[in-house]
């Protein structure tokens, strides 16, 4: 059977739509590096994947979650919220004298708190997560800014960023590690790396993506959703934490705009990643590759010195041709 | 000029399945020509060729004696070609009439749609049929049988000269039956090409004059009606005598202790269900849609909610909350509804097998253990043989019958322990040759020392099959019968009871 074996693996990498992606960003690199070469400036260089990375670091947390979470068919749209309102607990946190370790716990827990409220009220009242989270979102937003008027600032009760100053979590935003790598970008990589292992290696992986191809089976077949569903918002609402927790740390401030984008930019990526709208398919690794096509294109614009307000244009006319390509690919299932 | 239609050393292949080889019979004016053949035998691809909705990979289409090239059904229809599909193709938010004259629906001199002018041709086509249906009544509104002579109805006004029926009296009740068959008369005197495509022998009998047989994709022989028997028919389709399918059955007559033991059981679907099953016995639920049998099977399962009574399995008494519950505990349900309740269509025949025992295939206490789940699939392919290429295949490529053996690989893998084994009609949609597999293995579990729970609404077979039939009417137990006692009229009997 070792020949059918490899016949499958390519079959597996083509379908799930990597390999195309790969010939992509490869097509991407050359462009923007003969372009910048004409332009007089330099794109293939370590700065260059530098600032990619920094471009998508917070983006790719939420991917994390968004990527699994549709794996099994769900979706959260409070992600960005959440890190928002997590940036903003971090802020508070460190104005109010509290140590940079527990600011980040007492900030992430609220992310799991929230990831989990999703969750009960997806389960326990089998409402879809689209419209769960949806509603979530504008409740923590209205939290957010309410919390954030309480006695800071003027005081006078209108809701406005906090501002903090703290050297060891600026460090962790904004310090090089390894080359120029920041410490933020590595612990995105490390985190990254280690939820897309658990995706396609762990039992709880294989058991998501049964779950997304079809519920009913999974759970006949003896696979018990509400668990998989607490731990994946969980998780979604953890990493959202953790996106905004590091955003504050980098910009020493909690801002009530922050990760506003990213929400879109990990929707995106998860989709033109292959990861299919209905669940069931594809990975985290996709993912990622998708966010890079994404953030090569901004940063590509920017070092060839063209107006980076094309690149939104750019990102959202990828978003839908990667749905087009994933409706006609379900489209043609159904007629055979 | 004499209409017919011709195929010429048809072939088509889809990836890993050669679905037609070398089709070639002449359907000729004035004739009904049936097609026959077991499920997957190629009738369905072959309807698609004639129909331009498939292009053949090999040989051509000849139409009234001149080779044609059909790209698109509209190609077919433009050429005089009309098939009626199984699938009704209606669109239940419009009303009969728009629905009959789709895309040519009569205008006005100022372009504007005419309705009354619709109207009256509408009235006209259903006056031809004889049937009460109002032209402007919504088509979702009517009832299927109804659906479907509508669906006639929209070939009938093409006046096509070459028109194919496929399975079109499965919804339809005697009365629609009469009327359709009184149409392809009418339409036969007319010179028409018919096509006829059923399971149904008598039917065949009744309206054919030539049967066409296929048999995996390639043509077996044409048989005149006349001059044919039933029983040669099936001979033909299956390639052997079926008729001894059940006698041959290798049964197991050792039957051990109680294994499992229902008490009072009432659930929201059914009450008072009380029966027991022994290890290596093989029970049959019989009754007819809508009995409840699907439903105790669910309770059995942990999959619906036992309100009353218990469940003793191996002595002690159970609480299932989830199906997983269930199956830890030993029970096994391969549900009514293969596709959406028994699959996950888009994953690999490994990952299906391995479902429920992906807790138990692991290295390293979280990460899945591919080789182990490999074993598993291999081991059920090799076991049940499975047609497939590679176990890396997604289900949704296999037949019906190789998915259905993919569920049994499931419940039966190494790793498994599966005491109960609920079988909830098998052997749907199922060809007839897989089907006495299935029987075969039904028999092979109960040596095994399974209890087997057979749920079938094909009468012969829960009579033939299981050791001792339980009937069910209306959410109630309504009688047992042994295999020896068991007749279809008795059992019948019962099911209709109140």
């Amino acid at each position: 059977m070792n020949n059918a074996k490899s016949d499958g693996f390519f079959k597996t990498l083509f379908q799930k739509k990597v390999f195309p992606l790969l010939i992509l960003l490869i097509f991407e690199i050359i462009l923007f590096s003969v372009w910048a070469h004409a332009r007089g400036s330099n794109f293939f260089a370590i700065t260059t994947l530098r600032n990619i990375l920094n471009n998508m670091t917070f983006a790719a947390f939420l991917t994390i979650g968004a990527g699994s979470l549709m794996l099994a068919g769900h979706m959260d749209l409070s992600a960005s919220t959440i890190g928002a309102f997590c940036g903003i607990v971090t802020a508070w946190c460190i104005v109010h004298s509290v140590p940079w370790f527990l600011a980040i716990i007492i900030a992430i827990a609220f992310g799991i708190g929230f990831g989990a409220l999703n969750a009960f009220i997806i389960t326990r009242f089998r409402f879809p997560s689209f419209i769960a989270t949806l509603g979530m979102s504008s409740v923590i937003r209205g939290l957010m800014f309410f919390f954030s008027s309480l006695g800071m600032g003027s005081g006078d009760g209108t809701a406005q960023n906090i501002n903090f100053q703290n050297e060891t979590l600026y460090a962790i935003g904004n310090q090089k590690l390894i080359s120029e790598f920041s410490i933020c970008v590595v612990i995105m990589l490390v985190i990254y790396v280690v939820f897309a292992i658990i995706i396609a290696k762990t039992k709880f992986g294989t058991k998501v993506k049964m779950l997304g191809g079809n519920p009913v089976a999974a759970n006949l077949a003896g696979i018990k959703s509400k668990g998989i569903t607490f731990l994946l918002f969980i998780i979604s609402g953890g990493m959202a934490g953790v996106a905004g927790t590091l955003f504050a740390s980098k910009m020493q401030q909690g801002s009530l705009q922050a990760l506003s984008a990213a929400q879109f930019t990990g929707l995106t990526g998860a989709i033109l990643g292959g990861i299919s709208f209905g669940g069931g398919e594809g990975g985290l690794g996709g993912a990622f590759v998708g966010m890079l096509i994404l953030n090569t294109f901004t940063i590509g614009m920017s070092v060839c010195n063209v107006n980076t307000n094309l690149s939104t244009i750019f990102n959202g006319l990828l978003l839908i041709i990667a749905l087009a390509l994933d409706f006609f690919r379900q489209a043609r299932r159904r007629r055979v | 000029m004499e209409k017919s239609y011709e195929l010429r050393g048809i072939g088509k292949s889809f990836p890993g399945v050669r679905a037609l080889d070398d089709i070639s019979f002449k359907a000729e004016g004035g004739k009904v020509l049936a097609l026959l053949g077991e499920n997957g035998a190629g009738k369905s691809t072959l309807l698609k060729i004639m129909n331009g909705d498939l292009r053949a990979d090999e040989g051509e289409l000849v139409l009234n004696g001149n080779p044609i090239t059909l790209h698109n059904p509209q190609e077919a229809i433009a050429n005089g070609i009309s098939v009626i599909y199984q699938e009704r193709q209606l669109i239940p938010h419009l009303s009969v009439m728009e629905n009959i004259f789709l895309g040519e629906l009569p205008k006005t001199k100022l372009g504007l749609f005419d309705k009354a002018n619709l109207i009256k041709k509408t009235q006209a086509i259903i006056d031809d049929f004889g049937l009460p249906i109002d032209p402007q009544e919504k088509v979702g509104m009517l009832n299927v049988a109804h659906q479907q002579m509508v669906e006639i109805m929209k070939a009938y006004r093409r006046n096509s000269d070459i028109i194919a029926y496929d399975e079109s009296t499965a919804p339809l009740t005697d009365t629609e039956i009469k009327i359709l068959f009184d149409l392809i008369r009418k339409q036969k005197a007319e010179g028409k090409v018919i096509i006829y495509v059923s399971h149904r022998l008598n039917e065949i009998f009744q309206i054919c004059d030539e049967i066409v047989v296929l048999k995996d994709g390639k043509f077996v022989k044409t048989l005149e009606t006349e001059t044919t028997t039933e029983a040669e028919l099936i001979k033909c389709m299956v390639g052997r005598d079926i008729g001894d399918t059940y006698a041959n059955l290798k049964r197991n007559d050792k039957y051990g202790e109680v294994v499992l033991d229902v008490k009072d059981l009432k659930t929201p679907y059914v009450h008072d269900v009380t029966f027991q099953v022994r290890k290596g016995e093989v029970v049959g639920l019989a009754g007819l849609v809508g009995a409840g049998r699907t439903e105790v099977a669910r309770a059995l399962f942990g999959a619906d909610p036992v309100l009353k009574g218990e469940i003793i399995l191996d002595g002690k008494k159970t609480n299932f909350k989830y199906p997983a519950d269930a199956i830890s505990a030993g029970v096994a349900l391969c549900p009514e509804d293969r596709k959406d309740q028994g699959l996950v269509m888009y994953r690999t025949i490994r990952d299906n097998v391995a479902m429920p025992v992906i807790d138990k295939a692991v290295k390293g206490g979280v990460f899945t253990d591919e080789k182990r789940m490999t074993e598993l699939a291999d081991n059920a392919v090799a076991k049940y043989d499975i047609k497939t290429p590679t176990i890396y295949k997604n289900v949704v490529e296999l037949s019906g019958g190789n998915q259905q053996k993919v569920i049994l690989g499931r419940w039966t893998n190494e790793l498994m322990d599966t005491k109960v084994l609920i079988l909830d009609e098998p052997t749907k949609g199922i060809d007839v040759g897989t089907k006495a597999e299935i029987y075969q293995r039904v028999c092979d579990f109960a040596k095994q020392g399974m209890a087997v729970i057979f749920i079938s609404s094909e009468l012969t077979e829960v009579i033939n099959v299981a050791d001792r039939i339980i009937v069910m009417h209306n959410g109630h137990i309504t009688g047992e019968v042994k295999r020896e006692d068991a007749t279809e009229e008795n059992v019948l009997a019962l099911a209709m009871k109140e």
